[in-house]
């Protein structure tokens, strides 16, 4: 199956090994796993892989650092595993060029979920530097943060978005002048990770701008457009990629 | 400052001597350079013979002249002779009143004049203004040896005669035949207020000399206690060492690396802990991991659920004890947050799993906090109202630079005497440690631990009507949100 995307496994431990390959497998991937660094980039020579699911914490050369050789060496995708929930750990790993995240212990079905996504984002523009995300956005004062996930007014308060809030309004600033439908955002935002709590997007934009707009009845931000959808009225820049948020 | 640090660490004893010294030399060199800049008193003494033939030639004038030219007159003497001369139209001498001394050697001046005037004066007197209380005492002593009175001879004093001297002050007064009065004091002296003044500014000046001198040394000693007990503070605060050097005194070195090594040992066990925490939690969470990926082969339906359900609630658990005994939340820096922003967002995320959460408040709230500490801490306050209270109602209000944020649920509530047991670690108030409930019981503990430190308080209480528990938060605000 020449379709089948490949997915590179490497954690320390034998049973997450075995059973995270079974459950991949399971799903329509074919997977190999390797216990180090070492015999990672050896699993890299023999074969090509879309992407690799990489434990941050491992004996011998850790996570984060293979994550920033993989990144220098090309194009393969990451995500990283977690077990430890400190948000520097996350961040580093972002910003050492892993594609996701995600925390020991998870839902196998949200790690299948984000893989797909990942390799869905990056399977349409194989070039990292034309996939590379912007780091930060920043608009009429407001920055948003794509890595820490955070969102400062202009005052350089922190302003606490929901996981919903965040996601639409990153579409947003990725689509500044641009009229989107409920269905265009619904596909964007739903792109990171599945959520089934989320509610429809009207009633995410009715928050987002009660959050953002000075005066949320006649927002200046996030309008209406008749028939249509919403359209992000900022001027939007975008910082670059690993930049300090 | 410097001077200090170079010195070798000396005894505080040694330090307080030294003090001493140069308190007392500053004073003693005040004193000295007073001697030298403040002139002495001048004791002013009048040769008998000359104030005889002075006043007689001065009354002699003065009564012979016209009586509208006798002021000007005296005026005119007094300047020539450093005396003071007055002439008084009264016929009362005017202090006759005032107590007077008699003194041998004035006397013979006074009778003197007395024999070479008569016929031209009616009266000639002397007052001594140099009393027993008087300021010069001294003087009048010196003057009359009170053993040697065969010396002194008596009568008035004739030309012939050994001078004597007459100390100032004193005052004749001689009274003419018309009763006028011609009185003749010495050259003003130096007044009382001029005389004490030198002697108060010396003081002053031994005063300021003093306080400067101890003032200085002593807060120089006594900045390297302000330097530990920052340096306590510090470390308590952000579980950093911090280095003390007290510089100087062997009793403070002594302190010094006692506190330096308690960081230390303090340190190092922090370090250990959280080292062990980081492992236990790796250890643990990838544990869960592989059953948590097990469960998806080995079953499938109820079964699959309650394991998965379980598998979540221990890692609930294990993150819950993790965060209460690690450092990470509290080594959060605090920054500006929207904390209305912060409990809608907790609320509308809650909502959306369908749980009966409601807010009221403002859009928009600054603070400063410790943003994911103090997220933590409100949803373990509104997790716990769901879990025991069935529902909450969140309600944020600020006044007088606080916030008050409230969250009431429709729970049993929690009596006031059991209200400090409920924040205590690993301690739920439902008297079987059931897990129906879920959590190990430290929700309130690390909601209350992360709550004070963002220098905020949490109480417990019931809210006005209905039964229930209402728990209220307060935070400091930022001054510019005082509207």
């Amino acid at each position: 199956m020449p379709n089948t995307p490949h997915i590179l496994i490497a954690d320390d431990d034998r049973q997450i090994r075995t059973s995270l390959a079974r459950f991949l497998e399971g799903n329509g991937f074919r997977v190999s796993a390797v216990a180090d660094g070492v015999a990672m980039f050896q699993a890299m020579e023999n074969s090509r892989f879309d992407l690799i699911v990489l434990d941050i914490m491992m004996p011998g050369e850790n996570g984060l650092s293979l994550c920033r050789r993989l990144r220098a060496a090309g194009k393969v995708p990451v995500v990283l595993l977690t077990a430890l929930s400190t948000h520097t750990d996350r961040i580093v790993g972002l910003e050492l060029g892993a594609d996701d995240y995600i925390c020991k212990p998870f839902d196998p079905r949200e790690l299948l979920a984000r893989i797909r996504a990942v390799l869905r984002r990056t399977g349409d523009t194989p070039a990292p530097e034309e996939r590379a995300r912007p780091a930060s956005y920043e608009f009429e004062g407001w920055r948003l943060d794509v890595l820490r996930r955070t969102l400062r007014n202009p005052e350089g308060t922190l302003v606490e978005l929901t996981a919903g809030e965040f996601d639409l309004l990153l579409t947003f600033a990725g689509h500044p002048q641009h009229v989107l439908t409920r269905d265009q955002l619904l596909d964007m935002t739903r792109g990171r990770e599945a959520n089934v709590f989320d509610r429809s997007i009207d009633v995410q934009v009715s928050r987002l701008r009660r959050k953002i707009e000075a005066d949320p009845q006649a927002p200046v931000f996030i309008k209406t457009v008749r028939s249509g959808g919403y359209v992000f009225c900022a001027g939007v820049v975008a910082g670059s990629q690993g930049a300090p948020g | 400052m410097r001077f200090f640090r170079l010195l070798p660490p000396v005894r505080l004893w040694m330090r307080i001597a030294a003090m001493m010294l140069v308190a007392v030399l500053a004073v003693e060199s005040l004193n000295a350079a007073a001697l030298v800049f403040i002139p002495p008193r001048l004791m002013r003494v009048y040769g008998g013979h000359w104030l005889v033939e002075t006043m007689e030639k001065a009354a002699l004038a003065i009564f012979q002249a016209d009586a509208k030219r006798r002021e000007a007159l005296a005026t005119g003497l007094s300047a020539e002779n450093h005396l003071q001369i007055h002439w008084l139209r009264v016929q009362q001498h005017p202090d006759e009143t005032a107590p007077a001394f008699k003194r041998p050697f004035p006397e013979r001046v006074r009778q003197a004049i007395e024999s070479d005037l008569k016929g031209t004066v009616s009266r000639v007197t002397f007052r001594s203004l140099i009393g027993p209380r008087g300021n010069q005492f001294h003087v009048d002593l010196l003057f009359q040896p009170p053993d040697l009175p065969s010396r002194l001879a008596k009568g008035p004093l004739k030309p012939e005669d050994e001078d004597i001297a007459i100390p100032a002050p004193f005052e004749f007064g001689i009274q003419g035949a018309d009763g006028s009065w011609v009185i003749v004091e010495p050259e003003d002296m130096l007044s009382y207020r001029a005389r004490v003044l030198p002697w108060f500014i010396t003081l002053l000046g031994a005063a300021v000399a003093v306080s400067l001198v101890s003032t200085f040394a002593a807060r120089q000693w006594l900045r390297p206690l302000d330097r530990l007990a920052g340096a306590a503070r510090e470390f308590g605060r952000t579980r950093r060492a911090v280095p003390v050097n007290t510089a100087g005194l062997s009793e403070f070195k002594v302190i010094e690396q006692a506190m330096n090594e308690m960081q230390d040992r303090i340190k190092r066990f922090l370090d250990e802990r959280t080292h062990m925490l980081a492992a236990m939690s790796h250890d643990l969470r990838t544990g869960l991991t592989g059953l948590r990926l097990d469960a998806e082969d080995v079953c499938d339906g109820e079964a699959k659920e309650r394991l998965v359900a379980g598998m979540e609630e221990m890692e609930r658990m294990i993150s819950a004890t993790l965060d209460f005994a690690g450092d990470e939340l509290k080594s959060e820096p605090a920054q500006a947050i929207d904390l209305a922003a912060l409990l809608i967002s907790l609320c509308d995320t809650l909502a959306d799993r369908n749980y009966p959460v409601s807010y009221s408040g403002p859009d928009h709230l600054s603070a400063q906090c410790q943003p994911i500490a103090i997220k933590r801490a409100f949803a373990n306050l509104i997790d716990n109202a769901i879990k025991y209270g069935g529902w909450a109602c969140v309600s944020l209000s600020h006044s007088g630079g606080k916030a008050a944020i409230f969250i009431t649920d429709g729970g049993p509530g929690i009596p006031a005497e059991k209200a400090e047991l409920a924040f205590q670690a690993f301690r739920r108030l439902e008297n079987s440690r059931s897990r129906e409930t879920g959590g190990v019981g430290l929700g309130l503990t690390i909601a209350r631990d992360i709550i004070r430190s963002n220098a905020g308080e949490i109480a417990l209480g019931q809210p006005p009507q209905e039964k229930g528990l209402e728990v209220k938060v307060t935070l400091p605000l930022p001054v510019a949100n005082g509207s």
